[in-house]
């Protein structure tokens, strides 16, 4: 029950922070509209963007304090909506997305290294 | 009377006079070879110091190219920090002007004993292969390693922070939690592990041989064992996102 109320508080606010109105959530967990796809509207992405910083937990005032008036709600935490678990796949994908190629590129590094260990300084005087 | 005496004092001569003249006819034919075998010796040693000269110039010269491509590659790295390529590049300058001017000195030499002497400074003074360039590339690889541990650990406070978001609205994060505990573990690793060797490997100098040797394979292998953390972090990353999907009703994002 708490959680459906937070749901229910964080899908309004989250609404109300992106583009001001919005489908209605389904009221079941994990199903909200707000996490259905197209995830990462311009509006949510950029308010990650400007509220995050990397690896730090974004404030959730919309969680904390769901029963302060929606009013003052939106117009003080807007900007501070929490990012959807999909912009953060997004942003994870990022993170990974070059992970195999440079993990080859420290491959040849270390093959390199390799190499340079088993290298002589060889010989000149009979 | 005077003709028995004659003979004697000629008997006398022969005898006095032939093994001089054999010994003389002796040391004439003895002298010619050696001689002989004096400008041949003179010849091989001159061949011999050309010879090795060229073998010194020739190495001294394989060396500063070494140097050069050792250069070129902490210029191409982006991950290498600051201090530690200022630390190699001063080192390696350094040992390309002593080089240089060895070179001078081996070529200044006019007798093999000063060439004798020069030539082992090639390799004792410098140990651009045992030393200098293992040295080189395992801080390049340590740097490398360190700042894809640095991207995975942005990566978890990520994923940490969708985690969370999921929990608020219900979905059972647990399994995904242990996957993150186990990331971090991972991560934390292989840091340590990459962040070890530059302090490890830095300050060997020449005079470390051979003892050298053994510190940097055992740096080549914690270099190794880092990345095997780091590409069981990526792993366990991959897991984690493939959960926060499904959790969504997301499909695979593979």
């Amino acid at each position: 029950m708490q959680i459906g109320t937070r749901t229910a508080v964080l899908v309004l606010a989250g609404a109300i922070a992106a583009a001001g109105c919005g489908p209605r959530p389904t009221g079941s967990a994990g199903t909200s509209t707000e996490f259905d796809p197209p995830t990462g509207s311009p509006a949510v992405a950029a308010t990650t963007s400007t509220t995050r910083g990397a690896g730090t937990l974004a404030p959730e005032p919309v969680i904390a304090a769901p029963t302060e008036p929606v009013a003052e709600t939106s117009t003080t935490v807007a900007p501070a909506a929490p990012p959807s678990p999909d912009v953060a796949v997004d942003e994870i994908d990022s993170l990974l997305a070059g992970l195999d190629e440079t993990l080859a590129e420290l491959d040849q590094l270390l093959n390199q290294a390799a190499a340079a260990l088993a290298a002589e300084e060889g010989e000149i005087l009979p | 009377m005077m003709k028995r005496m004659t003979t004697v004092a000629l008997a006398a001569l022969m005898m006095a006079t032939v093994p001089g003249a054999a010994l003389a006819q002796e040391t004439t034919t003895t002298e010619r070879p050696a001689e002989d075998r004096q400008v041949a010796d003179s010849e091989r040693r001159a061949e011999w110091f050309a010879a090795l000269q060229t073998r010194a110039l020739d190495a001294i010269e394989k060396r500063l190219g070494t140097i050069d491509d050792l250069e070129a590659a902490i210029n191409r790295s982006t991950t290498v920090h600051a201090e530690h390529a200022d630390q190699l590049f001063a080192e390696l300058r350094a040992s390309a002007a002593g080089l240089e001017s060895l070179a001078q000195d081996v070529r200044a030499a006019e007798d093999l004993a000063t060439l004798w002497e020069l030539v082992p400074k090639i390799f004792e003074d410098y140990r651009i292969y045992a030393v200098v360039a293992p040295k080189v590339h395992l801080v390049l690889v340590a740097d490398a390693a360190g700042a894809i541990a640095g991207r995975l650990e942005q990566a978890t406070g990520t994923l940490g922070d969708a985690l969370d978001r999921l929990n608020e609205i219900g979905i059972d994060v647990t399994d995904a939690e242990v996957l993150l505990a186990e990331m971090k573990e991972s991560v934390a690793s292989g840091a340590t592990s990459a962040a070890s060797v530059p302090d490890t490997v830095l300050d060997l100098t020449p005079a470390d041989y051979p003892g050298s040797s053994e510190t940097l394979r055992s740096a080549h292998s914690v270099l190794k064992s880092a990345r095997t953390d780091l590409q069981l972090a990526g792993e366990t990353a991959h897991d984690i996102v493939r959960f926060i999907v499904g959790a969504l009703g997301g499909g695979d994002t593979d």
